[in-house]
């Protein structure tokens, strides 16, 4: 076995689906124990963002992490209109990689990512491995509401994502964020389209009800995956209170909470989140 | 050309410490329902002078939960007018259709208006705009498709015999059987306002409507907008009639260009810098890629982020003057857009009651008659209904 902090080679390409052909990376020992990270909203497997995570699961398993329509190019957001049009659409990424229910994956997934595996997980029992939910959005706990994702502006929403300001996305979200609207219209499109697409995508399964299925709390008993709930302590988007409720409802739930962690957890606590998997995926 | 007034009917009354938007979230706290009823009984008098004065049309439109606008029903204000007025044209500019839900409900309040005026009625249909679908909660993601689909319901309604069944992605609907039906046939006019997005121009040219610009921008945005308009009316394998073009715009007229400026300017700046904040949030996937990449282009001359009167009168934001400078831009500018439908603002922002009546006077005495004869026509050269 690898150790903690070396990374694989990861590959991108198109891979073909029922609703096109859609944007996948992958990366390990296709013979091994194969993970499927599910992302965020803002389509971070589009680019070199989660390269550093998915390299370091990639150390020790057959890592796949698929693009959904409408992210980063993937085709066929035409033929998803809800989160059950996603989980299906998943289905038949899994069908195709032989990710059957003979050979099924680790699960995790980011905010949105994380809601797509839950509803995975609840529907398709036999088809998960064990789940892992990193600030996964998808239950509405009252009293707790998700903050704004969209019409905000960038630097804003950089404050509500990221711990550190630093952090190169994060950086670039402030500067769009620091410009006036005639400076915007100078802005070449081509920074900005991926953020326009990714928002657009999400829309489609979480404008209203907003990035939850109403429905969730009653089905969560059905998930028999082993699941490892990870939390940011410093997330401005999702309450903590969402992960906390998720790790109530899923028998035999474990929570794990990052404490200089905010929301995007795989781009800033890529080595965080990799040992906590690594640990309950052994478990 | 055909020459409307147009009343957005404002709410005058923002306190002037409050520095929000006036769109989604402007507290309706500072709604005054007293200030309410003087303003809606004095802009339907408005609308009503224009009658009296001799224009082609009035229009009205919709939004919700601003300050903006406080039309979130066009139809009730449309049927006040279809009562009170004799000889205009009333034009909804328009119905938000996705916000309709069935939007049969469009069909039947447009046909009773209409059979109420005696076939007067113009039928405005928009996507409704971006701050609507946070205040609906209907997802924008999915917004030219429902508007597509309610359109296609409401004009079959129109059209065929009922009742039959309409089962659609977004509507399903076993009896569409609308009573009543439209006195104009097969169906009113149907105009469709648009601020640019390529999917709009490309619906308008397709059913061979006619396209409002909606204003607030730099002239230069209107004249390739309604460029572009022209390019999918021949991609459609047609000529565009200036009928099926409509300019939207503040005019305000008083005796000298020094005494209109004096008298306007500062509405005008209330109605920029106190109104329009949150009116252009573009929710996501509203409006498609392409058309933000085409729209990007102007996005920076948006009447918002003006800051002096050199800049709103370069860009033509407002045609304010005597009514011998007012009639010489908007002859001007009309050439230049190549539209048929004049669509006024004559009132703005905080204008008040007897600043906005005179304005109408003067437009219609002193400058109408001239853009009238400088601009003949005022029939489609084909009528509108007579197209798949």
């Amino acid at each position: 076995m690898s150790a903690i902090g070396s990374s694989t080679e990861l590959v991108t390409e198109r891979f073909p689906t029922a609703v096109g052909a859609v944007q996948l990376t992958r990366g390990g020992d296709p013979s091994r124990i194969p993970v499927v990270y599910l992302h965020s909203s803002g389509g971070e497997t589009g680019s070199n963002e989660v390269a550093e995570y998915l390299g370091h699961l990639a150390a020790d398993h057959a890592v796949y992490a698929p693009m959904l329509p409408g992210f980063a190019g993937s085709e066929g957001l035409d033929q998803i209109d809800d989160i059950e049009d996603a989980v299906y659409h998943t289905l038949d990424v899994f069908d195709r990689l032989g990710l059957g229910a003979n050979n099924p994956p680790h699960v995790a997934g980011m905010s949105l990512g994380g809601w797509l595996a839950a509803e995975l997980a609840w529907r398709h029992p036999e088809r998960v491995r064990s789940l892992t939910l990193i600030n996964a959005v998808g239950l509405y706990v009252p009293g707790s509401p998700m903050s704004e994702l969209f019409g905000r502006k960038f630097d804003e929403l950089a404050a509500e994502v990221f711990a550190d300001q630093t952090h190169p996305v994060a950086a670039g979200m402030n500067l769009l964020g620091s410009l006036g609207p005639k400076d915007i219209a100078a802005v070449p499109f081509e920074m900005v389209r991926p953020f326009l697409e990714s928002m657009a995508a999400a829309a489609k399964l979480g404008w209203n009800p907003y990035f939850h299925n109403p429905k969730m709390p009653r089905r969560l008993g059905r998930v028999t995956a082993p699941t490892l709930v990870i939390v940011g302590r410093k997330d401005g988007l999702v309450p903590n209170a969402v992960g906390e409720e998720y790790a109530r409802l899923i028998a035999g739930a474990r929570l794990e909470y990052v404490d200089e962690g905010s929301h995007m957890l795989t781009l800033e606590h890529p080595q965080v989140v990799t040992r906590l998997m690594n640990d309950h995926f052994g478990g | 050309m055909r020459l409307f007034s147009f009343h957005l009917m404002p709410y005058p009354g923002l306190p002037s410490d409050y520095d929000g938007p006036a769109w989604i979230t402007c507290p309706n706290e500072l709604f005054d329902p007293g200030l309410g009823t003087q303003i809606y009984n004095r802009y339907l008098d408005e609308l009503i002078y224009a009658d009296e004065l001799g224009f082609d049309g009035v229009c009205v439109n919709e939004h919700h939960q601003n300050a903006y606008g406080i039309m979130p029903s066009p139809n009730l204000m449309a049927s006040i007018l279809a009562r009170q007025t004799s000889h205009v044209r009333i034009a909804v500019v328009g119905n938000a259709l996705p916000l309709y839900d069935p939007p049969t409900r469009v069909a039947e309040e447009f046909a009773m208006i209409d059979c109420i005026s005696g076939g007067r009625l113009i039928a405005g249909m928009v996507v409704g705009g971006g701050p609507e679908y946070y205040s609906f909660g209907i997802n924008p993601a999915q917004a030219r498709e429902r508007f597509s689909e309610a359109h296609d319901l409401i004009i079959k309604a129109w059209t065929e015999p009922g009742p039959f069944e309409f089962i659609g992605k977004h509507y399903r609907i076993r009896y569409v059987n609308s009573w009543p039906r439209p006195v104009q046939q097969p169906h009113p006019e149907v105009w469709i306002p648009g601020a640019g997005s390529l999917e709009t121009l490309e619906f308008v040219a397709r059913h061979h409507y006619a396209y409002m610009g909606i204003p607030y921008f730099h002239i230069s945005v209107f004249e390739r907008m309604f460029n572009l308009m022209r390019e999918a009316c021949e991609k459609e394998g047609y000529e565009a009639d200036p009928l099926q073009l409509g300019w939207l715009v503040p005019i305000f007229i008083a005796d000298t260009d020094e005494e209109a400026r004096r008298r306007y300017e500062k509405h005008f700046w209330y109605f920029v810098k106190r109104l329009l904040p949150g009116i252009s949030i573009s929710p996501p996937g509203y409006t498609s890629i392409r058309s933000l990449e085409s729209m990007m282009k102007g996005i920076g001359t948006f009447a918002e982020y003006l800051e002096d009167w050199d800049e709103v009168i370069e860009g033509q934001y407002a045609i304010v003057g005597s009514p011998e400078t007012v009639l010489e831009r908007l002859t001007e500018n009309v050439e230049r857009l190549g539209v048929g439908n004049l669509l006024g603002l004559f009132q703005l922002g905080t204008l008040p009651a007897d600043d906005t009546r005179r304005n109408l006077e003067l437009f219609a005495t002193e400058v109408a008659p001239a853009l009238r004869a400088r601009f003949p026509g005022t029939e489609r050269r084909v009528a509108t209904g007579a197209h798949p």
